[in-house]
């Protein structure tokens, strides 16, 4: 049973977003977006998941917002987005897969960034390791799964997602680094059409993920990287390192040579790409 | 319910053949579930503990407690010792990443030595493929070790935290 604030009740009616338009527009059988929850504004859309999920949210539940007033990336970094012009989203899963099989949950969900923009904008994207979705080096989408595990079991998994799409200005210190659909193509876009094509390439690729199926998983996404091959400098901490980045693993982990030497990384933050 | 009640009814289940048996009683909830391997482990695991005991009646887990009508099982495993000379409890890692004491880099961490801790409580973050994991505890104590720095990174199964 999920309980709304009062606050989140006053707020429940998007303008932009319609709950029922949505769940009209996704095939029945699909098993995201079974639940469909449109705000106008909220804390963060994965605060809202957590919460919803803890309540016993079922799988597939999927959480939207115009705006959101405490927008996090990974590390409470900040997550900047202008009211009504963009898609921030989260979605509750509970994959009841083992739990190292989840690391290829940022692979699945930026991939499916990537297809859904290709198919409504015509856009090929790249995609940054892991799961940063870039148009011409600029910033389009981020992706942030947050899970917890007990005993080394996870009840469920957030994926958030913030995808600017018509945001035609970025504040000046993310100028440079970001970007929107709008600002790419000239074009606004119908964030509901988007939304929908993204739903369900998340759907297919997540059914993909269930089934064990991560090879085709791994394929598609390494189709839209274009950082193989390149050098890359990258942050592990506060250590500065550099090498070639060769390929993922079968757990989506970076390969990267150091000094004539293979090291596989779960975790680095990507500065430099030389292309 | 008490202790000993919850210590009676281990044995109880122990001398069964059951492999598991569940109380509910309004929100309390207690699942007694026996090893799969009774060769290898000790006999039975309390788990999950959803409320404090005291909101159980024994009066009103008597019912439900009655073993099942089949044999005893010539068989069954010896009550396991409680304590196999193990002095803490240990949190492992569930997966290969990198540690984190804190949600944030400026942020305090979740728990520090001396910290009272109980089952579910954040103790902090293994991140793998910008998959941010909260692990929490599955035990009940105090943390008298951290063995990890911050920011390091952490193989399966290593032992992060112990628990007194």
């Amino acid at each position: 049973m999920i309980t709304l604030t009062c606050e989140e009740v006053k707020v429940n009616f998007s303008a932009v977003f319609s709950s029922e338009k949505l769940m009209r527009q996704l095939a029945t059988n699909l098993h995201i977006g079974k639940s469909v929850f449109c705000y106008q504004s909220v804390g963060s859309t994965n605060d809202v998941a957590h919460r919803f999920a803890k309540d016993g949210a079922r799988s597939g539940t999927i959480i939207i917002a115009e705006f959101q007033t405490m927008g996090r990336g990974r590390n409470a970094k900040k997550w900047v987005a202008q009211r009504g012009e963009n898609i921030i989203a989260s979605l509750i899963l509970r994959p009841n897969i083992p739990l190292e099989r989840l690391t290829h949950l940022p692979l699945l969900a930026s991939l499916s960034v990537a297809q859904a923009i290709e198919e409504i904008v015509g856009i090929r994207t790249e995609i940054k390791w892991p799961n940063d979705v870039l148009i011409r080096r600029k910033k389009v989408a981020g992706v942030l799964v947050e899970t917890s595990a007990q005993a080394g079991v996870v009840d469920y998994v957030v994926v958030g997602i913030g995808l600017n799409v018509n945001q035609a200005q970025f504040p000046d210190d993310l100028a440079q680094q970001a970007t929107s659909l709008f600002l790419e193509t000239g074009v606004v876009y119908d964030q509901t059409t988007l939304l929908v094509s993204l739903m369900r390439f998340l759907d297919a690729n997540y059914a993909r993920l269930k089934s064990g199926n991560t090879e085709s998983i791994l394929s598609m996404w390494r189709g839209y990287c274009d950082m193989f091959g390149k050098h890359i400098t990258f942050y592990q901490g506060d250590s500065r390192r550099e090498g070639i980045a060769i390929d993922i693993d079968e757990r989506g982990f970076l390969r990267v040579e150091i000094e004539q030497k293979e090291e596989r990384l779960s975790q680095a933050e990507i500065q430099t790409i030389r292309y | 319910m008490n202790l000993d009640d919850i210590q009676r009814l281990i044995k109880m289940v122990d001398e069964s053949d059951l492999d598991e048996m569940t109380i509910e009683e309004g929100e309390f909830k207690l699942t007694l579930k026996k090893a799969a391997e009774p060769s290898a482990s000790p006999a039975m695991n309390a788990m999950p503990m959803m409320m404090p005991p005291q909101y159980f009646s024994p009066q009103q887990a008597q019912p439900t407690q009655a073993p099942p009508p089949a044999a005893k099982s010539a068989e069954a495993p010896p009550p396991a010792p409680v304590d196999a000379g193990k002095k803490y409890k240990e949190v492992r890692s569930p997966m290969v990443g990198t540690f984190y004491r804190a949600p944030a880099p400026e942020a305090n961490p979740y728990v520090q030595v001396g910290d009272s801790i109980s089952k579910g409580k954040v103790l902090c973050i293994i991140e793998a493929m910008k998959l941010m994991n909260e692990i929490e505890s599955d035990v009940d104590g105090k943390i008298v070790k951290i063995l990890v720095e911050n920011g390091k990174p952490v193989e399966f199964d290593q032992v992060l935290f112990l628990v007194e």
